[in-house]
């Protein structure tokens, strides 16, 4: 049986005015979600606190379904539900959201991602990125066209390819990680990963204790610009 | 590029392309967008793209509202919502690309498999000049890999190149000669495509 402790923080970062991400977490239930919205107006904050609020929702409604099952169906109901305030007003009609949402059983974390925000995990110093980014520079990367450094440097780099809300189905990719005691998770919008090297971001997670290791790797986006709004959720593991 | 997405009770009803001059709204069908309810006035509001996009309140009798607010006159930006009577008229200014910002790429598969014509590229210059390439994958990248690389979408608009940036890296992809930004261009049928040192045509229905 693990233990894990959870702290999760947003920030609007030092450009915008709106905050279009949205988090929460529950830490006696083991799970987390975090989505970054995108849209006019205030659609992205629309479609981004839809998201986590149905997502939530479904967490918090006990079932008997097996956890991955459970999470892959809460990002869909939430896809369904952004879906259906888009097309019905005209001010939301382009809004969408990615997503990144995990959910833990015993040894075992289950994670739903749709879009950019990514999951990490940190064991042994070592940062992997766990989700693979649903963009158009991570599609070049995959065919071969670019290196890795070149979709980093790249305009284009929060181009995505999928996002929740557009139609009425989504491709949700699911993909599941055994923990082990001491490791340490983030969950991120790319307001800290566009801004933030994996050394970066493991130098702090390895550095600082919870809950304030939350707030270093928002100051620290913010240090390197803050153009785009940062989001984390950061969770440590132990026996 | 700009447009207006109209819309009546949440439902859009058509795109208004707009173009240089000055575009009217109102109840008369003499205007360029004609909204016919009793509470739209006959000439209602004027939309001006040059210098700079302005809508303009021509004294109707109930008001035009842009984002929930009473204007006479004001300077619209992508993504402004007009109100005149029930009808909505959404600002789009395709131009405008905010690179900071998480962007939904729209690239809506044509599902209509009736539809078997696909697009495809003629290489016309190096060793594999002559072969065609058929576009039939939602994107196709393109290109010299690390050096200069595009990629054509296939939307529900068409068929587009949009060259991508690569770090201090110069563009140099360019259709029919003119050097393009990274940003999607709709190409036409016959449209030379220059990228690293090949060229290519473009064929909209093989």
């Amino acid at each position: 049986m693990s233990a894990w402790k959870m702290t999760g923080l947003t920030d609007a970062g030092r450009v915008r005015e709106h905050n279009e991400d949205a988090i929460a977490w529950d830490t006696e239930q083991g799970w987390a979600v975090l989505a970054d919205g995108m849209g006019g107006h205030n659609a992205g904050e629309v479609a981004s606190a839809i998201a986590v609020e149905v997502i939530s929702e479904q967490f918090n409604t006990t079932g008997t379904a097996e956890p991955a099952a459970i999470l892959q169906a809460a990002v869909e109901q939430a896809n369904s539900a952004i879906y259906q305030q888009a097309t019905s007003q005209p001010r939301l009609h382009t809004m969408g959201t990615t997503v990144v949402a995990i959910r833990l059983d015993g040894q075992t974390l289950h994670c739903a991602h749709v879009g950019d925000s990514r999951l990490y995990r940190l064991r042994g110093g070592e940062l992997q990125q766990l989700t693979r980014d649903h963009s158009l520079v991570q599609e070049l990367v995959d065919e071969g066209m670019i290196n890795a450094e070149q979709a980093r440097s790249s305009k284009q780099k929060n181009v995505i390819t999928r996002a929740l809300g557009l139609e009425m189905g989504i491709e949700v990719e699911m993909s599941a990680d055994t923990m082990c005691s001491e490791d340490c998770y983030l969950l991120c919008s790319d307001g800290l990963s566009d801004r933030l090297r994996d050394e970066e971001i493991a130098a702090l997670l390895a550095g600082e204790a919870l809950p304030e290791v939350a707030r270093s790797l928002i100051d620290a986006a913010n240090e390197c610009g803050g153009e785009d709004n940062i989001s984390v959720i950061v969770f440590q593991v132990w026996e | 590029m700009a447009k207006l997405v109209i819309s009546l009770d949440g439902m859009n009803v058509r795109d208004f392309p707009l173009q240089a001059g000055r575009i009217t709204i109102g109840r008369n069908s003499s205007n360029d967008i004609m909204i016919n309810e009793p509470v739209v006035s006959g000439e209602h509001a004027a939309i001006m793209l040059q210098p700079k996009p302005m809508i303009t309140d021509l004294g109707s009798t109930n008001g035009t509202r842009l984002n929930g607010f009473p204007i006479s006159k004001s300077p619209l930006k992508h993504n402004d919502v007009i109100k005149i009577g029930s009808h909505e008229l959404c600002f789009v200014d395709e131009d405008v690309q905010d690179f900071a910002a998480t962007m939904i790429m729209y690239s809506e598969p044509s599902e209509k498999k009736e539809d078997k014509a696909c697009a495809a590229l003629k290489i016309l210059n190096g060793p594999r000049a002559g072969e065609v390439m058929r576009l039939e994958k939602k994107r196709t990248a393109l290109g010299k890999p690390g050096v200069q690389v595009a990629v054509i979408l296939h939307t529900s608009a068409g068929y587009e190149l949009l060259p991508v940036s690569l770090g201090d890296i110069e563009l140099n992809t360019s259709i029919n000669g003119k050097l393009l930004k990274p940003e999607p261009h709709l190409l036409h049928d016959g449209d030379e495509i220059a990228i690293a040192d090949a060229r290519l045509s473009f064929i909209e229905k093989l």
